[in-house]
């Protein structure tokens, strides 16, 4: 656990909400998606960059699943943004190790890496991929 | 049909045709139905359409022309949308897709995480994959790897 409740409760929060999504759309683990996730949060959380909106197109099947992962998604970076004692915990690898806490999991016992993947170290990223802003629906 | 099963020759030119309104087709002796790129996007086309079962959740690798790969868990429609994703992301167009179903979503997460490591693991800069798969998680869990 993190030395903050608060902080832990907005990780536990986002993986419970990502769970819920997935309630309604199976597709929500598979590799598109959760790589997807990882790079918004390496981007703006663990890189803490935000020169830009958060992106809206996560690989999902529907725009209403893109919907619901985004509005998840908005949702922590607002949330875990307003505690003051984030700043506590250096940009990189201490913001990449809060999120890969496998002692935090969802309602159903779950942990990160099912929704996130997992990597050692935070991923050198300059840029969000175009990719995460243009929907690529089948017709 | 029951099973597709595809071999990679070369990467070939491929065409993105509208006839009509209908952006599904079907081509060859066989009549295969097909379906076109999304309009106002690049041609990356995909290289394996769902037949039977499209919704099966499996495992794939997907090769590019560069020779790259990238391997993921989903279906086979996951597989084609994947390929076009990191298509556009690395200009490298999909040209093969190997896909095999699991018996569940747990076990298509250790296929995954097979497929990763037989391509070089996610170090690899042959591989497109940056992240771990969960699969990595579960088979140490199941005694097939040490942790």
């Amino acid at each position: 656990m993190s030395e903050v409740p608060a902080i832990d409760q907005a990780i536990v929060a986002l993986f419970s909400g990502l769970e819920g999504v997935e309630a309604e759309n199976d597709e929500l683990t598979d590799t598109d998606v959760r790589e997807s996730i990882h790079l918004v949060l390496n981007y703006f959380f663990v890189s803490g960059k935000n020169d830009r909106p958060p992106p809206t197109a996560y690989g999902m099947f529907s725009p209403e699943g893109d919907a619901a992962v985004s509005a998840v998604v908005q949702k922590f970076l607002a949330a875990v943004g307003a505690i003051r004692e984030i700043e506590r915990y250096p940009l990189g690898q201490a913001r990449l190790d809060l999120l890969q806490n496998p002692k935090l999991t969802t309602p159903q016992g779950r942990m990160y890496d099912e929704f996130i993947g997992h990597t050692d170290a935070p991923i050198a990223q300059q840029e969000i991929p175009a990719y995460l802003y243009e929907p690529d629906y089948d017709e | 049909m029951q099973r597709v099963e595809q071999e990679f020759v070369s990467a070939v030119p491929v065409f993105n045709l509208t006839v009509e309104h209908d952006r599904t087709y079907a081509v060859g002796k066989a009549g295969l139905l097909v379906h076109n790129s999304c309009p106002g996007k690049p041609v990356y086309a995909g290289v394996d359409a769902p037949t039977t079962n499209a919704g099966q959740v499996g495992s794939y690798t997907n090769t590019h022309a560069s020779g790259a790969t990238y391997s993921g868990k989903g279906t086979r429609a996951r597989s084609q949308q994947s390929g076009r994703r990191q298509a556009q992301a690395h200009d490298d167009p999909h040209v093969a897709t190997d896909f095999t179903p699991a018996e569940n979503a747990r076990e298509a997460f250790k296929q995954e995480s097979r497929r990763i490591d037989a391509n070089g693991g996610v170090r690899d800069p042959s591989n497109f994959n940056q992240i771990e798969s969960p699969g990595r998680r579960f088979r140490i869990e199941d005694g097939e790897l040490l942790e």
